[in-house]
């Protein structure tokens, strides 16, 4: 049974982590919606195991990877159903421009990469607590950066020339 | 912030950019309503719009398999039959069994894969899983449809169209993918690099399988057979005491099972919260009771099915 203290702490958890927690899922599906959904469903896992999340060091974290899961999840989801529904795997992302391009480079790294890059180059996580939140040691952090930035550099460059070319 | 790994800044650039971008998405939900959700969703009532869709989609794959369209056009490649090598063993729900090396980890409505694992049943292992994607083999075998499958952790119209659109996928795979006969049984097949995905129209059954040694173990699929340990099923369920209002009892529930019966006759029970319980336990039929007080409390019966999750009949006690 919950307390009411419970519920005005979760409330203020999603209060504030909202923002962080769904721009996360945005950049790691490209569909606003998606996101959205994901993001509450993570927010929804929360709430069901609060008293042991709020155990934790930090309740972001915890949903923060359950959230990251879900995203890679829908990629697979999403990658199966393009390939035998005919659907080029672009269409998939709805949203078109860098934010497709970014979305699509993130895709294409293993999700552990996708993951330490986004905690370290999106979040600023230094590499010591990317390799704490991903369980691993700091050098493996390292060097799925490095792999993952030279990927999602290849992709998004035109972008960011195109970019460059319009101003 | 200290790190002695240069920053990329066009990466770190792009990012910041679409994490704007998402910053700006708000909620459609409130916290409390999400928080009412959970309630709702922890013991949910089946959904019979999924329902509806998903035996329209099974008609959708009867017919068109009857019919032909999914036929292949080219004769059946019988697959060479592989019995399972020495030592596996094999585990079975649905009518069907899979058998696996004694090493692999086997999870009925698991949630986080520990090495080679086998789930059966509904998996909930994208759940904060430390070796989710570690590199080792996931087969699950689980029945579709399920109306279970897509309500009993979110319970939101994106979850029951994910399902759906598995299914629809699975359709679709047919004009790509492969329709094969392994030991006998009919398996539609698509496969998505080193993923498999299978589909046994006959049993309403489908197997994924990820990693390098998926495939070997998908290839064991076969019709139920004795030998098979049959995999639990997961009976929920509720009690109440009926008095001027209800009441949902916290307490324990007890349980013995009917059919086959259990000779010992030794009951078991299980911890009722706030009302809800649940078990998982090996096929069977059960009944189901709880004492409040001096209150007289209904006993119920449920048939548990291996790999399936169930609902049992609310047990009610009359209060004064």
């Amino acid at each position: 049974m919950r307390e009411p203290e419970d519920e005005v702490a979760f409330d203020a958890f999603f209060a504030d982590a909202w923002g962080r927690l769904v721009s996360q899922a945005y950049l790691l599906t490209g569909n606003r919606e998606t996101a959205q959904d994901l993001t509450q469903k993570a927010f929804l896992r929360a709430w069901k195991r609060w008293r042991k999340v709020t155990a934790y060091d930090s309740p972001e974290a915890w949903t923060r990877k359950v959230l990251h899961n879900l995203c890679i999840e829908s990629w697979r989801r999403k990658g199966l159903e393009a390939r035998h529904s005919g659907v080029d795997r672009a269409e998939v992302v709805e949203e078109r421009g860098h934010d497709h391009e970014l979305v699509e480079a993130m895709k294409s790294l293993p999700a552990p990469q996708a993951r330490a890059l986004l905690l370290h180059d999106g979040l600023g996580l230094t590499v010591a607590d990317t390799a704490r939140e991903l369980e691993v040691p700091e050098g493996t952090v390292k060097s799925w950066l490095s792999r993952g930035r030279r990927v999602v550099r290849a992709q998004i460059r035109p972008s960011q020339e195109a970019d460059r070319g319009e101003r | 912030m200290t790190d002695d790994l240069a920053p990329d800044e066009v990466v770190r650039a792009a990012m910041a950019k679409v994490l704007g971008t998402g910053r700006e998405l708000r909620p459609t939900v409130t916290a409390a309503a999400l928080r009412r959700r959970a309630w709702r969703t922890h013991f949910p009532r089946i959904d019979t719009k999924l329902v509806g869709a998903s035996a329209a989609v099974v008609v959708l794959v009867v017919t068109l398999v009857v019919a032909g369209p999914l036929r292949s056009t080219q004769p059946h490649q019988p697959t060479t039959e592989r019995t399972a090598p020495r030592g596996w063993v094999a585990y079975s729900a649905y009518g069907l069994q899979l058998s696996v090396p004694k090493s692999w980890s086997v999870q009925p409505f698991g949630q986080c894969p520990r090495g080679n694992t086998l789930f059966i049943g509904t998996s909930q292992f994208v759940d904060s899983c430390p070796e989710f994607g570690s590199g080792g083999t996931i087969v699950s075998m689980s029945a579709k449809p399920d109306p279970y499958t897509a309500s009993h952790d979110g319970s939101t119209a994106q979850d029951n169209a994910a399902a759906l659109a598995l299914y629809s996928a699975d359709v679709a795979a047919t004009r790509n993918g492969r329709s094969l006969i392994v030991n006998g049984l009919r398996v539609l097949q698509a496969r998505t690099g080193s993923d498999l995905l299978w589909v046994i129209p006959a049993n309403r059954a489908v197997l994924t399988g990820s990693g390098p040694a998926a495939e070997k173990v998908m290839r064991t699929l076969a019709t139920v057979t004795t030998s098979a340990s049959p995999a639990p099923g997961t009976v929920y369920g509720t009690a109440y005491l009926s008095a001027l209002v209800r009441v949902p009892i916290t307490g324990r529930v007890t349980y013995v099972r009917i059919q086959p019966i259990d000779k010992s006759l030794v009951a078991h029970s299980v911890g009722v919260l706030n009302g809800n319980y649940s078990a998982t336990l090996t096929p069977g039929t059960y009944r189901f009771t709880t004492a409040d007080g001096n209150a007289q409390c209904s006993s119920v019966s449920a048939k548990v099915e291996s790999g399936r999750m169930i609902t049992a009949p609310p047990i009610v006690c009359q209060g004064m």
